[in-house]
């Protein structure tokens, strides 16, 4: 396996996935949607207040990203996690490919390498791509006054938007992770429907689990918990300790997911 | 696969159940009582209306869980009392309905909306109506922070 090989099924890939359609379309919603949210916002008389900051997002324009990030907590992301990386490894098997890709100059571990590499980059592009375009809709919408964070203080301009930038990269370890599961599922199933699907519905199973009221330990080996751990950043003074725990048990999942997935692709008999 | 997941599902939240709550009420308290003072002095910054002169807001705050079970501990519905100094430094009381989640987040909403702290909206000295930020706030507090020792 050389880097080299890997970045030649990578570039392959990656032109691939930005020559679909759904995908391109996927982009564009990630970058519209919240600017409709925003105008939504401002002509209904009702606020998401069942959202932390949702009572605020016609007082800061810093609020509705975080507004947005809540929500997409739910499924979005696990969505925005699992599109690619549930089918990048499946649509081989459905247009019975695999063996056109390994005839070129590339090796079975170049190949999952680089395909995990590209479902990964997707995935970030579409999670900072809507973290992006919803912090412009509210900047743009509703202006930079200042943002009353959980604690009750009040955040200036430039600490508001140091929040949303950290509580948006805090939801990346727990999108790479949900990311490798769909590869998982996408790999051992070869089925599409199961790789985009089983993490989107483990994501809500453990959004459930986590309603559970009981030890906090369990409740942070869940996935999900990571979407939430940003909280800790809008307090003053902050709490890290979710933060870290996200990070390592995305880290697990990630490791884990890919690992197993590599091996099992190893093990098929598809070519070198 | 789905039936698995189900399983490890109902597994890990049967499990989860068995654990002691993390939300307890030394930890509420110690969470609202400052937020309220801090979003005090953010209303009366929005009304256009100084800090409150030393010793401040100096609010504290007193909880009972109303839902089922514990009366200290648990997510769920609580009842949280706030003795604060007012801005004539007079002692003010007022009363919250708290509902807590598990991971240590909450909305508190005023218990008596006739009481002083006023509806979601209130007049400023200009007349302008601003939304209240006492009327409902929420908040979030570490559910494993070492805060119970009294």
């Amino acid at each position: 396996m050389t880097a080299r090989g890997i970045a030649a099924v990578w570039r392959v890939e990656w032109q691939k996935l930005l020559g679909q359609r759904m995908l391109r379309a996927l982009l564009l919603t990630c970058a519209f949607g919240p600017f409709a949210f925003v105008a939504v916002m401002r002509v209904q008389s009702a606020l998401p207040e069942d959202t932390l900051f949702g009572r605020g997002v016609r007082d800061s324009g810093f609020a509705t990203p975080l507004v947005v990030l809540g929500f997409a907590a739910l499924w979005v992301l696990p969505v925005l996690a699992s599109v690619v990386g549930g089918d990048i490894f499946s649509s081989e098997d459905r247009y019975g490919t695999w063996a056109s890709i390994l005839t070129r100059a590339c090796t079975k571990a170049e190949v999952f390498v680089a395909k995990m590499l590209a479902a990964l980059a997707f995935s970030t592009l579409a999670a900072t791509v809507l973290g992006a375009s919803s912090t412009a809709a509210g900047v743009l919408g509703v202006g930079v006054e200042p943002l009353v964070d959980l604690s009750g203080g009040l955040l200036e301009s430039a600490a508001a938007i140091r929040l949303v930038a950290l509580a948006w990269a805090s939801a990346l370890p727990v999108v790479w992770a949900f990311t490798a599961l769909a590869v998982l599922c996408s790999v051992t199933t070869r089925s599409s429907v199961v790789g985009v699907g089983v993490p989107v519905v483990a994501a809500l199973a453990m959004q459930l689990g986590s309603y559970v009221d009981g030890s906090e330990t369990l409740r942070r080996l869940l996935l999900t918990s990571g979407l939430d751990a940003w909280h800790g950043l809008a307090v003053e003074p902050r709490y890290l300790g979710a933060l870290t725990a996200s990070v390592v048990v995305s880290g697990i999942y990630l490791l884990v997911c890919s690992g197993v997935a590599y091996g099992v692709l190893m093990r098929r008999d598809i070519g070198r | 696969m789905t039936a698995r997941l189900v399983a490890a599902v109902v597994s890990f939240a049967a499990l989860a159940g068995c654990g002691e709550s993390a939300i307890t009420r030394a930890r509420l308290e110690r969470a609202l009582a400052p937020t309220f003072a801090n979003l005090v002095e953010v209303q009366l910054l929005h009304m256009g209306l100084g800090p409150l002169p030393p010793p401040g807001v100096k609010a504290v705050a007193s909880c009972r869980r109303i839902s089922p079970g514990s009366r200290d501990a648990g997510a769920g519905e609580w009842s949280c009392t706030l003795t604060w100094i007012g801005p004539n430094r007079v002692t003010l009381v007022d009363t919250y309905d708290v509902h807590v989640m598990p991971g240590g987040c909450y909305t508190a909403s005023v218990a008596d909306v006739e009481g002083h702290l006023g509806g979601p909206m209130i007049p400023a000295p200009d007349g302008t109506l601003t939304r209240n930020l006492l009327y409902v706030f929420d908040g979030c507090f570490d559910p494993a922070g070492k805060v119970d020792a009294q």
